[in-house]
């Protein structure tokens, strides 16, 4: 079996990064996982848009979907607050802050939350994930 | 399937296998890609104190791992090294070499290793290789 590695570009209302709002959590669009995709590292970046403060930093989760668990039809994503955590990017320490992590990709797609917590400042976000496909 | 399994030099500077730390600064690799067909990883790293080794006298190593471009900038985009992964602590004056191995993932693009020295005085010389297991 030949391999193949690929990037997939997570998208916020279909741009490549967006600018989330001080103390408000935006949600990216629904990102389904490549069929032949079996192993995966998601990468996230968070920019200040000002001068970076203290508290200035990004809550980043995921909210995956393997489908429809009550069988409404419609795909499912795991809910806000039982999203899995993956990291926080700090923008005071780090301008930008960009980590990655790896990440399960036998889900059927999923969605990225970013949370800013600063108290003025808007921070643009984005992320990537880089799969193995088999 | 076959598998296979081979190495990848972390390379340095004009491509060397190992870099000269000076005391009390930091250092970051050439940027190393995975091979196609990696399904698992270990990375080695190594620090081999120049000179008799102090108290303190240690190297941090992190990961910046890469997934491409996740602001669709054009250019491949690298974890910072604060919020870089750490892979481990080689301490020379408890060990000298000191040596340790770690598992890594290796479904991202590519990823530098950065280093950073705790020695007040001493250049430390540090390397490292990745054995990666291909499908």
């Amino acid at each position: 079996m030949a391999l193949s590695r690929g990037e997939l570009q997570v998208l916020w209302s279909t741009a490549a990064t967006l600018s989330v709002t001080n103390g408000t959590t935006s949600t990216s669009d629904a990102m389904t996982l490549t069929t032949a995709g079996f192993n995966g590292h998601l990468q996230l970046q968070a920019n200040n848009d000002g001068t970076p403060a203290s508290g200035d930093t990004i809550d980043f989760f995921i909210a995956y979907t393997v489908g429809d668990p009550g069988g409404s039809g419609a795909d499912v994503f795991d809910s806000t607050l039982h999203a899995k955590y993956l990291g926080t990017a700090n923008t005071f320490a780090e301008d930008p802050a960009i980590f990655s992590v790896p990440l399960p990709v036998a889900a059927k797609a999923f969605k990225i939350l970013a949370k800013n917590n600063a108290t003025a400042n808007e921070i643009t976000v984005s992320a990537a994930v880089y799969e193995t496909r088999g | 399937m076959a598998y296979s399994r081979g190495e990848v030099q972390v390379t340095w500077e004009t491509n060397q296998n190992s870099y000269q730390l000076p005391g009390e600064e930091v250092r970051t690799s050439n940027a190393m890609t995975f091979t196609t067909g990696a399904v698992g990883g270990e990375l080695e790293i190594q620090a081999n104190n120049t000179t008799t080794p102090a108290a303190g006298d240690y190297v941090d190593f992190r990961i910046l791992y890469t997934c491409g471009d996740p602001g669709g900038a054009g250019a491949d985009v690298y974890d910072t090294p604060g919020h870089g992964q750490i892979l481990g602590r080689c301490d020379t004056f408890v060990e000298d070499s000191a040596i340790q191995t770690v598992k890594i993932p290796v479904a991202a693009k590519g990823f530098k290793i950065y280093v950073e020295s705790g020695s007040s005085a001493n250049d430390i010389v540090v390397s490292a290789a990745l054995y990666e297991l291909r499908a």
